[in-house]
Parts: C-alpha cells; structure tokens; sequence
C-alpha cells in the first residue's frame, strides 16, 4: 500500500523535504513509516521522543494499522499562537 | 437559550488579520457581549530580542482541530458566534498572529470561552512559530528555543 508523509517544522528542516510517498506492504503503522524516514533522516530520528503523529487531519497512535491512501503527519510539539 | 446554534468560522492562512472584521463575524442581535483577543508578535522571547516570526501550519488540519475546539467551547459555554484566525508566514513586530471573537448573551460566557479557546489552541492545533533575531533562528517547542536552520533571507 502507499501512503503519503508530510513533515512540519524541525522535522520537516530535519528529513529534508515537506512530504514523501512510501509503499508498505499491509499491516504496517505510522511507527513503521517513521522508520523508514528516520532510516534516511539521522537529523529526524532524533527527535521521535518529541513528535506526535496524525492520520488524515487527526491525531492518531503511532501503532493504529494504516490504509492505502492515508496521509500520516509528524507534528513536532505547536506553538501557535 | 439551549438549543441555539453557535455560528462558527475558523481560517488559517497568509492575510493580515483585521481584529474588527473577525468581531463582525460573530455580530449577532442576542449578543450582549463580543470577546476578542488579539496575539501581537513581540520583541523579545526568553530575553532576546526577536525581528520577525514566521508561522507555519499543517492547514487542513489546524482548521479541522480550531473547528473542533470552537466547537467544544459551544458545547460548554452558550455562545451565539465564534470566529477565529491564524496568521502564517512572516509576520514583523507587532503584527497580529492570531486574533478570536466570542459573541454570547453575557459577558461571563464570551471571556471564559475566549480563556479556554486560545489555551487550547496554543496546546494542540498544528501550527508552528520560528522566531529570528541576532542569533539566528529558532524553532519554539514550549520553553525551549531550538536552533534552526538558516532562513533563506538570513543576513548571513
């Protein structure tokens, strides 16, 4: 299945880019995605301790099972305002 | 008054926030109170001077998370309008980052709303500020300032 990633602030600085596709074969979980950009990111894996995540638009469980088509975000803590 | 349903407009994006037109959203001929409140970007953070913000947003889902919260306020508080707006990009000193109006019957109802509406979405929409001044850039992650990367109109 394929997923869409999109990265926000420090973590968007750190990986490199706002937003990526992976394919991942089923059962696979936002924690499994992390993964494979933290594989690619050393900058990004540090800061998994600080990050939450969302699946499409909510935040969600880093082992909720993904669908093909979802779009999962790191979100490092906000600070809007 | 139950029953009554609360006129909610929520919007993140580039334009400048003008703090009269988000109040007369929420305009309403029941209202006997419109709150509002306006975040100013200030000089200074954590003891350093600050020349700029940049805010950045996961759009969709800020305006996802600022409609739920308007909508839990609803829930809590008898409240006949809302109106909330975020700001991203550079903003300069002074310039209004986000700016809320809470319309209700009584004053109570709109400054408790107005409290709890800017707590929470200081606590969970999606949305980040990276501050600049003389030292450089920096994202803010509650208390702490965490150096970013260089910005590209950085004098440097």
């Amino acid at each position: 299945m394929q997923v869409r990633v999109r990265l926000f602030a420090r973590a968007r600085e750190a990986y490199g880019r706002p937003d990526d596709v992976l394919d991942l074969s089923a059962p696979a979980t936002p924690a499994d995605c992390y993964d494979l950009l933290a594989g690619r990111s050393p900058a990004l894996s540090r800061l998994r301790p600080s990050l939450l995540v969302a699946v499409n638009e909510e935040y969600a469980a880093w082992s909720d099972a993904l669908r093909d088509g979802d779009e999962v975000a790191f979100i490092p803590p906000v600070s809007g305002g | 008054m139950t029953g009554v349903e609360t006129r909610i407009y929520v919007a993140v994006g580039e334009q400048p926030l003008d703090m009269a037109g988000i109040a007369a959203r929420v305009a309403h001929p029941g209202a006997g109170s419109i709150a509002t409140f306006a975040g100013t970007v200030r000089d200074n953070h954590a003891g350093k001077p600050v020349a700029y913000l940049e805010y950045e947003a996961y759009g969709p889902m800020a305006s996802r998370t600022l409609s739920r919260i308007a909508e839990e306020a609803a829930t809590t508080w008898e409240l006949l309008g809302v109106a909330v707006e975020h700001r991203v990009g550079r903003l300069e000193i002074g310039e209004t980052s986000v700016g809320l109006a809470i319309a209700s019957a009584h004053r109570g109802e709109s400054f408790a709303a107005l409290r709890f509406m800017i707590d929470e979405l200081k606590d969970r929409v999606p949305i980040w500020k990276r501050e600049t001044g003389p030292d450089g850039s920096f994202w803010i992650e509650g208390p702490e300032l965490i150096k970013a990367a260089p910005a590209d109109n950085d004098p440097s």
